[in-house]
């Protein structure tokens, strides 16, 4: 089988897939803007430590804090989306299709998977406009000056490879609908 | 057909669609956008779509999330289960049922610095569970305790939920937080007792450990101190306004970071592990958070909220039989359905219906009071068959325990819940009492 087991939780979260070598370059791609996101993250976080050290024990507040951790926050969470969906980790219910056989608990994925691509490239598109929008009215953020578009550009390519980890993700229940036969945890899993 | 019974219809649709494995957060923006369409038309839904991603995942408020999901994967690697689980078996271990009252102990405490529930029931495992094998502790016992110690990790503050509630709802994070501290020690009492009365009326179930001597004791309390001031200063700081809960989050994050690469030996392939964790749940929530935003504008859209409102009011029930009815829904929800997704999806109908309810209570005081037996009813639905997250967890652990056993293990904690949660409804000062003092 071309899936190796992540952790028997009834949610079955998927590790890099095996013998696909385009899944395995996203799987690592995402992987790897998903560390990248949470080194951001660490920034922020250090960040905001010097932040308060500076405003309660020196008397050096620093101006516009909030912004670089709204931006840097937004810049993880937008790199975290991919992985999450490469790994197949999304809140699912499956008890009620549980009695169902697999292959038609795979089809349904694939429904699903469907309209979630839809709905990510949609969010995309929407993104690149709203971004656009922040470019020609040069909005800036209001202390340090930080222009929107900067984060919206990161958002823009992080949720283009959202969607592509969507699409995958269409692709593989379709592929596991037509082996109907992957190896399953306990409860089904829910790619 | 009127707004009213369009959003009635969809909601329905979007239980339907989340049953047949439409993802929770996608259901909530897939459905949300379709009768915002239906309502509003294509134009305004793509209008609002322009900023609507960027602004909800750019938030101030709820980068605090991320933030504590970090600190409580450091927590781990910084050690800090071990040295809990130790100092609590230390003083409980020479009990009959010690080491499971010692488990729960260590939750609570764990869940001091961890705002997640499965986190905590995953890594007091780790060390609590090959102890208590070890004594000779039944595994129902065994695997129970740490199915329902783990929620205590959402009920004592920091709370991941609680934070999201009170973004939500405009509820200040700190009251939340102090809100929870009186419930989530009551909750930590009860399962202690619970494992009392466990191995009373079956002994062999729980067999005491050697009693280890006062010194060795005293010197077990050396490795609470870390978690104890963290929680202080994060806790007590938003509180006391010192920083923002964003800023306390951070604060403890590099805290327990730090601890993690002294103490616990934390390098970069650690470091990496955290990270990629974090992400993974981060983004679960996320997605939530970003079909929640677009279900609720279509739900304030359709009105349907308000009128609900109107509807049940008009029942002229008495108040607390609409807050015990919205309880039992969770406790039934919860049985099938992930805790935070459950709050996401019915806020919007039920808290506009609590916030209109003569509790005797400022507006204020009834949004905590109800948060806090939000949370708890949520929850009791991580521990309560079939679909209880924190047992597949504690399970996948020990793998040779067959299902049903955990099941019966955690049956007694599930009972101790309903009693605590009797409680907190019918004196609203266990929670009212701490956030109204100062």
């Amino acid at each position: 089988m071309d899936e190796t087991e992540a952790e028997g939780a009834q949610r079955k979260r998927l590790g890099a897939p095996r013998g696909d070598p385009f899944g395995a370059r996203l799987f690592a791609l995402s992987e790897g803007l998903a560390v990248f996101g949470g080194i951001c993250l660490i920034i922020v976080t250090v960040f905001t430590v010097l932040s308060v050290v500076g405003r309660t024990g020196l008397d050096m507040p620093i101006l516009g804090d909030q912004e670089i951790v709204e931006l840097g926050c937004s810049i993880a969470i937008f790199a975290f989306m991919p992985y999450c969906q490469m790994r197949s980790a999304n809140v699912i219910v499956d008890f009620f299709t549980a009695p169902l056989s697999l292959a038609a608990r795979d089809c349904l994925d694939a429904v699903m998977n469907t309209i979630f691509s839809a709905c990510i490239l949609v969010v995309t598109w929407r993104l690149a406009v709203g971004g656009i929008g922040t470019f020609n009215s040069a909005d800036n953020s209001m202390f340090l000056r930080i222009p929107y578009w900067w984060g919206y550009s990161f958002a823009f390519v992080a949720c283009v490879f959202w969607a592509l980890a969507c699409l995958y993700s269409v692709l593989r229940s379709v592929r596991y609908m037509r082996r109907a036969g992957r190896p399953v945890t306990e409860g089904g899993g829910a790619p | 057909m009127s707004g009213f019974e369009m959003g009635l219809l969809l909601f329905v649709v979007t239980l339907i669609a989340i049953m047949l494995r439409m993802p929770v957060g996608l259901a909530m923006f897939f459905l949300g956008a379709v009768g915002y369409v239906l309502l509003v038309g294509w134009d305004p839904l793509i209008n609002t779509l322009n900023n609507s991603t960027y602004s909800r995942f750019s938030s101030y408020t709820l980068s605090v999330v991320p933030l504590f999901l970090l600190m409580g994967q450091f927590a781990t690697k910084a050690g800090l289960n071990r040295a809990l689980f130790k100092a609590a078996s230390a003083w409980f271990g020479h009990m009959r049922g010690g080491l499971a009252i010692a488990s729960v102990g260590g939750c609570a405490m764990f869940g001091a610095i961890c705002g997640s529930s499965l986190a905590t029931a995953a890594t007091m495992s780790q060390v609590a569970l090959p102890e208590m094998r070890r004594y000779g502790y039944s595994n129902s016992l065994a695997t129970g305790t740490l199915a329902a110690g783990g929620t205590l990790g959402i009920l004592i503050p920091p709370s991941v939920i609680l934070v999201i509630y009170a973004v939500y709802t405009e509820q200040s994070i700190g009251h939340l937080f102090l809100a929870a501290l009186i419930p989530g020690l009551i909750a930590t009492v009860g399962y202690m007792i619970v494992v009392g009365i466990y191995v009373r009326i079956a002994p062999d179930a729980g067999p005491a450990v050697g009693r280890v001597p006062l010194r060795e004791k005293i010197s077990s309390l050396q490795g609470i101190w870390p978690t104890a001031l963290v929680f202080v200063v994060v806790v007590g700081g938003i509180y006391l306004g010192w920083f923002s809960p964003t800023e306390g989050a951070a604060i403890g994050a590099a805290a327990v970071g730090l601890l993690a690469i002294t103490v616990g030996g934390m390098r970069w392939q650690g470091t990496r592990a955290c990270l990629v964790d974090t992400a993974e749940t981060t983004a679960l929530i996320f997605l939530i958070l970003m079909g929640a935003e677009i279900f609720n504008a279509f739900l304030a859209l359709s009105q349907m909220p308000q009128e609900l409102g109107q509807v049940v009011t008009e029942l002229d029930a008495p108040p607390i039989v609409i807050i015990i009815a919205m309880l039992v829904v969770y406790i039934l929800l919860g049985c099938v359905m992930d805790a935070l997704a459950m709050v996401l999806l019915t806020m919007p109908v039920f808290y506009p219906i609590v916030a209109s309810l003569d509790l005797g209570m400022t507006p204020d005081q009834t949004g905590v009071w109800f948060g806090i037996l939000a949370l708890m009813a949520v929850e009791m639905g991580m521990i309560t068959p079939p679909f209880g997250l924190n047992i597949f967890v504690i399970n996948a652990m020990a793998e040779d325990v067959p299902m049903n056993q955990t099941y019966k293990g955690v049956l007694p904690f599930v009972l101790s819940d309903c009693v605590r949660l009797a409680i907190i409804v019918l004196v609203p000062a266990t929670a009212l009492y701490l956030p109204g003092m100062m």
